[in-house]
């Protein structure tokens, strides 16, 4: 991806983690189910949790680096 | 006739004086009143000396300069610049584009005929 | 079973092992061995000093009394983090920058470097972390009573709960002050205390951890624990989990992870190296996902297997206790004990900053009549004991609450009071950083009613469990006034007492600082500081593109070079690179390379930021001329010299010649307004006078045409008329300014003076062509005012539209009206209109739209004065439209309207 796509990419990440966590989309999962022994509102959190987490990770050290930014490690 | 000196001014009473004691010192002048137009006479009558105010409109007498100075034609056209504004920064800026003397507004009407007589010298000598 | 004496031993030695980390830690950084320490993970883990006790014990008691919750004060804070590249990274790269060493150093910088605005931020923010502090003592308490409650023997369980609290805070107090403030770095960054933070981060986890696995193992498995929470009449499924709390709780964690102080200390001030933004925007969700993944669980394990009435904050502690695992117990105690360390040290330590600097020295240098301390003190000692000194003083503040809440309950909401108090920063910082014309008396204003609306919505409720007077004001409001009950302000009854208070205080605070930024205006060096913090990035790409081209020349360069290194070391640098080019001396054309070399150079010598200014002017050539960039060498060399004088050592040389050169750039800032200033008040003083003057020589000669005579004199009067009217305006203008009014007002007709000046002006608009339509509403209005400066103002305006309309069909309209009192003149026309970036200065002297305003007749004084008559008349004229032409309003209250005429 070009530098414009992943700064788009990143703030749609951004915005799109800030609505996976709020309602309406958290009400879809408030019912009395269990998924893997919890119920499925908790598992939801922390699958939504971790999808963003990876994401993070990918688009990371791929977003472009500016001048004045400092070495990589 | 051709042109000795082309007048850049867009003030009228100071165009009017400018006019006035140049003609009086023998030289055929012509008027210009903004920045385009500079550029365009210059081209068209080919003055020998040109004499630019720094505030025009549409072009600035930086500019004037610059594009003048840039064009082989115009490239060693004697310039006198004149300004209001008074500062050490225009002078230097325009000693740095190129301009041949530099006079600042109010003058003395003697100190502008004696530039644009030494402005017109190594011509008559050639 | 654990004797709780053996507690209190764990934790001192505790506390030592901390300090051997922050001693070797700092130890290593001195020799330059900063590898390990500088690595993106230590500084993820530093950050996480975000999980407090709050977190250790508060979140499962969160969990076991109100259910989901407790996640909400993680997801926050995990979006925050994901978002790095829009928020964060820009917070850093500012920081570096501007050298910013605190939330109240950030704000004041950006607005101006106002020290109102930095005082109030530290105000704010002391009182603000209280609650939290003291929910930290609150919770070692607790832990400590935990356990002898458990034990049932030893000293410490005979120690009533409030000495038991002194003593940790005094315990507490000693500890930062030893380990925070044994020296004083100019970056404000701490190595070692950043090394132990890091090192309790991994303790907390794996304490928490391990109760966790140890709640799944007892526990039979995830499955069996929720099972059994259900058959024991738990609700597991809490049915109200994502209501408007929920949403409060998001975007107050989200606002706290960068506006709590100790958050903005690690995140940005101890920040050694942005690119580790990349790391923490993954890794800090990550930590907080693994700190929060066995809250509920051994929430519901808990209230299952403790008996009924067990205190849910310490669940944590109670659990392995209960199951008669001392050593598991041991590890849970240092590890709250850890989260509550952590966050005190970095809290302490990031208030101190922010007393010391913004408080303590400004008072103590206008004590000594700014000649700094006296003779034989050094600043750096003044400066460690104004930190000692806040340290005791922000213990003390979360002691007293501490005491004075004691009766109140849970952690949690204690903690949430704290987040409240510092989110009123959080506007501020936004407008901060993306929003060019946020002002100074906008931020302070957003962030006085935020900090008021707090205080008496969230702040004060919790006095009241303890102090029957507060209890009474929240039922009654003060003096029975219905509407200012603290958690129903304005009749809002019925909302969750946080989100109320979040709501009123937040929204309040917004709008106060967009409204009043919109109202005024910024001084210079806000409009300089606005465009470092919203250009942060523009500006280097800029930059990077000038040196990609060789901007410079050479000689630029050794200018500039050769003032701070000498002449001679400059010849050296520039002789060894054309040199190695193989190029003469004087045919070098700088590469990029070279002059980041250079930069290096002079980094050497008066500091990286100063250099990178330095140069990165003659480079790019932009706003600053290359004379003002000799100026500031030359300042620069001059404070090296004096510097030197002093014998100072060369560290301290070179933060003072930075500084020196920091002011200097903003005096020039400040210098270039005034000289634009003067230098438009010559210009049009001078142009007049050279007409006069020439005119007058060629007069005092004998042989001049008695008709080129009678021109010349016309001429002159005409000028020296114009320079009369020139002066007029200045002084008019100054007077007005004043509040001086020359004129008398009284009940006068508009619509006459429009018609007065429509006939002046029908006349410039036949001379160039301009159609001038009139749509007037029949009917009279009168106005107080005077007659002819109303229709100085109109002519001013209409001939203004008439002359700089240059579209091809030209047309100027005047319309007039009568609307709700006010009588309304609108001028409009279909010119080119006013750019955007000039709209909100057209009204300012001398300034004239579209940049050298050449070829305008007006002094560009106008508008001005216009502006000032119509204010004197208790009328506003403004700009109305700007785009596609542009429309003036006058509005002037009407003093007697007479009925409309049919």
């Amino acid at each position: 991806m070009d530098r414009r796509k992943l700064e788009s990419a990143a703030l749609f990440l951004t915005i799109f983690g800030a609505l996976l966590f709020m309602p309406p989309l958290t009400l879809l999962f408030q019912h009395e189910q269990r998924v893997l022994g919890a119920p499925i509102e908790l598992v939801y959190l922390f699958a939504a949790w971790v999808a963003l987490i990876v994401a993070a990770r990918w688009l990371g050290h791929r977003l472009p680096r500016e001048p004045g930014e400092g070495e990589p490690d | 006739m051709p042109i000795d000196v082309l007048i850049a001014e867009d003030e009228p009473a100071i165009l009017d004086s400018l006019e006035f004691i140049l003609k009086r010192a023998g030289m055929v002048c012509a008027a210009v009143t903004d920045g385009e137009a500079v550029v365009r006479e210059v081209r068209r009558q080919r003055p020998r000396a040109l004499v630019l105010d720094v505030m025009l409109p549409k072009r600035s007498g930086f500019e004037v300069l610059k594009l003048l100075r840039a064009d082989p034609l115009t490239h060693d056209l004697p310039i006198l610049v004149l300004t209001a504004r008074g500062q050490a920064q225009d002078r230097r800026n325009a000693e740095e584009l190129g301009a041949t003397a530099f006079i600042t507004k109010p003058y003395a009407n003697a100190e502008v005929v004696e530039a644009v007589r030494l402005m017109l010298a190594p011509a008559n000598k050639g | 079973m654990l004797p709780a004496d053996l507690i209190v031993f764990t934790a001192i030695g505790y506390v030592g092992l901390l300090f051997v980390i922050a001693f070797l830690g700092d130890r290593r950084a001195r020799l330059g061995r900063t590898g390990f320490l500088r690595s993106p993970f230590v500084y993820t883990l530093a950050i996480s000093v975000y999980c407090t006790s709050w977190t250790f014990y508060g979140s499962v008691g969160s969990a076991a009394r109100s259910g989901l919750e407790y996640l909400a004060i993680y997801m926050g804070p995990t979006i925050v983090f994901i978002g790095w590249w829009f928020l964060l990274r820009r917070l850093v790269r500012i920081s570096h920058e501007q050298r910013i060493t605190s939330i109240a150093d950030l704000l004041s910088s950006r607005f101006g470097k106002s020290s109102r605005l930095a005082v109030l931020v530290t105000v704010i923010a002391v009182i603000g972390i209280a609650p939290y502090i003291a929910l930290q003592l609150k919770a070692v308490t607790s832990s400590i009573q935990a356990i002898a409650g458990a034990s049932g023997g030893g000293a410490v369980s005979s120690i009533e709960e409030v000495w038991l609290a002194l003593g940790i805070a005094a315990g507490m107090a000693v500890f930062t002050i030893l380990f925070g403030t044994r020296n004083v770095d100019a970056k404000e960054q701490h190595h070692g205390v950043v090394a132990a933070i890091a090192f309790e981060a991994i303790v907390k986890l794996a304490a928490l951890v391990a109760i966790g696995l140890f709640v799944i193992a007892a526990g039979g498995g995830l499955e069996q624990i929720f099972a059994k929470a259900e058959a024991a009449g738990v609700d597991i499924y809490t049915t109200d989990d994502f209501g408007s709390r929920w949403v409060a709780l998001n975007v107050l964690s989200a606002a706290a992870v960068l506006c709590l102080p100790r958050q903005f200390q690690i995140t940005v001030v101890e920040n050694s190296n942005e690119s580790h933004l990349r790391t923490a925007g993954w890794a800090f969700p990550l930590y907080l996902l693994l700190m929060s993944l066995f809250t509920l669980p051994i929430a519901l394990y808990g209230l299952v297997a403790l008996p009924p009435g067990s205190n849910p904050d310490m669940f944590v502690l109670t659990v392995p206790l209960n199951a008669g695992q001392g050593g598991l117990a041991l590890l849970a105690f240092i590890g709250g004990f850890s989260s509550a360390t952590s966050m005190i040290i970095i809290e302490s330590i990031a208030l101190s900053i922010m007393v010391s600097n913004h408080i303590v020295m400004p008072l103590l240098l206008r004590a000594t009549q700014g000649r700094g301390p006296a003779r034989g003190q050094s600043v750096s000692a003044l400066l460690l004991n104004a930190r000692r000194f806040s340290i005791l003083l922000i213990l003390t503040l979360g002691f007293l609450y501490f005491y004075l809440t004691r009766n109140s309950g849970a952690l949690a909401p204690i903690g949430l009071i704290s987040f409240t108090g510092v989110a009123q920063f959080a506007p501020a910082i936004l407008a901060a950083l993306f929003w060019r014309s946020a002002t100074l008396k906008g931020a302070i204003a957003g962030v006085s009613i935020g900090f008021v609306v707090w205080a008496w919505s969230s702040f004060l409720p919790s006095f009241g469990g303890s102090s029957p007077e507060v209890a009474a004001l929240l039922a009654e409001g003060p003096w029975n006034i219905g509407w200012l009950r603290p958690e129903a302000l304005f009749g809002l009854d019925g909302l969750d007492p946080l989100v109320h208070a979040m709501f009123w205080s937040l929204f309040l605070n917004a709008t106060a600082l967009v409204g009043v930024s919109l109202v005024t205006s910024q001084s210079p060096l806000e409009l300089v500081q606005a465009s470092a913090f919203v250009d942060v990035f523009r500006r280097g790409a800029g930059r990077s593109l000038q040196l990609v081209r060789g901007g410079a020349t050479a000689a630029d360069l050794f200018f500039v070079v050769s003032r701070v290194l000498g002449t001679d070391r400059a010849e050296a640098l520039f002789q060894a690179e054309a040199q190695q080019l193989g190029v003469g001396r004087d045919e070098l054309l700088p590469s990029a390379e070279f002059i980041d070399r250079l930069e290096r150079e002079l980094a050497g010598l008066i500091g990286a930021a100063s250099a990178h200014v330095m140069l990165s002017k003659v480079v790019s050539g932009d706003d600053i001329s290359l004379e003002e960039m000799m100026r500031m060498a030359d300042e620069t060399q001059q404070a090296i010299e004096y510097s030197q004088q002093l014998e100072r050592t060369s560290s301290e040389l070179r933060s003072t010649a930075a500084k020196l050169e920091a002011a200097n750039a903003q005096l020039l800032a400040l210098d270039q307004q005034k000289d634009d200033f003067l230098s438009q008040v010559s210009h049009e003083v001078r142009t007049p006078m050279t007409a006069i003057r020439a005119f007058s020589e060629i007069l005092r000669e004998d042989d001049i045409a008695p008709n080129d005579r009678q021109r010349m004199v016309e001429t002159i009067h005409r000028e020296s008329l114009r320079l009369t009217r020139l002066l007029d305006e200045i002084l008019d203008l100054s007077a007005l300014e004043r509040g001086e009014r020359s004129f008398e007002v009284g009940p006068i007709d508009a619509e006459q003076s429009l018609d007065s000046a429509l006939v002046v002006c029908e006349a410039l608009a036949r001379q160039r062509g301009v159609t001038l339509r009139t749509r007037r509403e029949p009917g009279r209005a009168e106005v107080t005012g005077e007659a002819n400066r109303l229709t100085q103002v109109l002519i001013n305006l209409v001939s203004n539209a008439i002359k700089y309309n240059s579209s091809a069909a030209p047309w100027v309209e005047v319309a007039s009206r009568v609307v709700d009192g006010h009588h309304v003149i609108e001028v409009s026309d279909n010119g080119p209109g006013i750019a955007a970036e000039d709209a909100g200065r057209i009204f300012d002297k001398f300034y004239r739209g579209g940049g050298t305003g050449s070829g305008q007749s007006g002094a560009g004084l106008g508008l001005a004065i216009s502006r000032e008559i119509i204010a004197s008349m208790s009328g506003t004229l403004s700009l109305v439209r700007r785009e596609g032409g542009a429309s003036f309003r006058i509005s002037l209250p009407v003093a007697q309207a007479t009925a409309t005429t049919p």
